[in-house]
């Protein structure tokens, strides 16, 4: 691939986008491209050199926030021909209510995988709370009963503390996970947007 | 090593890179090889994020008939680069405390 090819295709790709934010990327990599060459490396070897047009694709994207992208996208192509606005109007009842469930489908999806995380926390934090009343309690009628029934309250209480500290640390790692996920999916729609149109 | 940490790091790289003298993208990732392995499209959205952050400015000189993109470090960037080593210095005064225990250990 020689200069020129790699830089069209970073351009077909980010089609869409502001003008001036292509210019900058295809600048950038012109530099870098001849910069190499000028430190003896032949055009393709140069390109090569760059890495492949995916993966400067993916750097320039991951600072520009993901509705900056689909808005980038979804830009039609020139001016719409009269027909194409009248299918727009009268297929309205149709691709409306696709595009609004799409969305809605985004955002359960991202609610579900938070609900979970954060349905366990309350659980956690629900043995917790229960571990402590159990111990106050115990602590209180120590004064008013026999030993053996407050001291089996207590107990209780402490072993459930001790399980919602146990289970913390998990919960934690699970909290991670879900933001990972989170920002993978959202790669993922960045790149569905960006693939339909080298497919196209 | 831990993509957070990295993160940073490259940052600060970059800023350092640049610390005593202009330079342009390509002598930025020679300059770096040694320490830390950067690509060319690693790079680009982390000089973005520096430019919007007002850690450095661009301006283009021109070299063997073409323009060629410089940056220089802002006082923003001097800042952050020395905060950065202040943080540092905490940080290697625990690892030095860590490792003192490791050497009581044997």
């Amino acid at each position: 691939m020689n200069k020129q090819e790699f830089l069209t295709e970073i351009g077909r790709r980010l089609e869409g986008f502001p003008p001036e934010e292509i210019e900058r990327s295809k600048e950038y990599f012109l530099e870098m491209i001849e910069d190499r060459m000028e430190d003896g490396m032949s055009e393709e070897e140069a390109v090569a050199d760059i890495g492949t047009v995916d993966e400067a694709v993916a750097d320039i994207l991951k600072d520009i926030p993901l509705t900056k992208v689909i808005k980038a996208k979804m830009k039609p192509e020139g001016k719409l021909r009269a027909w194409e606005i009248i299918c727009l109007i009268l297929g309205s009842p149709i691709w409306v209510p696709l595009l609004i469930t799409a969305i809605v489908l985004i955002f359960v999806w991202y609610i579900v995988i938070w609900v979970i995380v954060i349905s366990f926390f309350v659980v956690d934090l629900a043995l917790f709370a229960s571990g402590l009343a159990a111990i106050v309690v115990g602590v209180i009628s120590l004064a008013q009963l026999e030993p053996a029934a407050p001291v089996l309250v207590i107990g209780t209480g402490l072993c459930l503390i001790g399980i919602s500290i146990l289970l913390f640390i998990p919960l934690l790692k699970l909290a991670k996970v879900t933001g990972k996920l989170g920002k993978k999916t959202a790669l993922w729609i960045k790149s569905w947007f960006v693939r339909r149109k080298k497919n196209a | 090593m831990e993509v957070q940490i990295k993160r940073g790091l490259l940052d600060v790289c970059v800023l350092a890179a640049i610390k005593y003298k202009d330079s342009y993208g390509y002598q930025i990732i020679k300059d770096m090889k040694p320490y830390m392995q950067i690509s060319e499209s690693t790079l680009y959205p982390i000089l973005r994020r520096l430019e919007e952050g007002k850690m450095l400015t661009v301006y283009s000189v021109e070299h063997n008939g073409r323009l060629r993109k410089y940056y220089r470090i802002t006082e923003k960037g001097q800042k952050r680069l020395s905060d950065f080593t202040a943080e540092w210095k905490e940080i290697m005064s625990v690892y030095s405390f860590i490792m003192r225990e490791s050497d009581a250990d044997e």
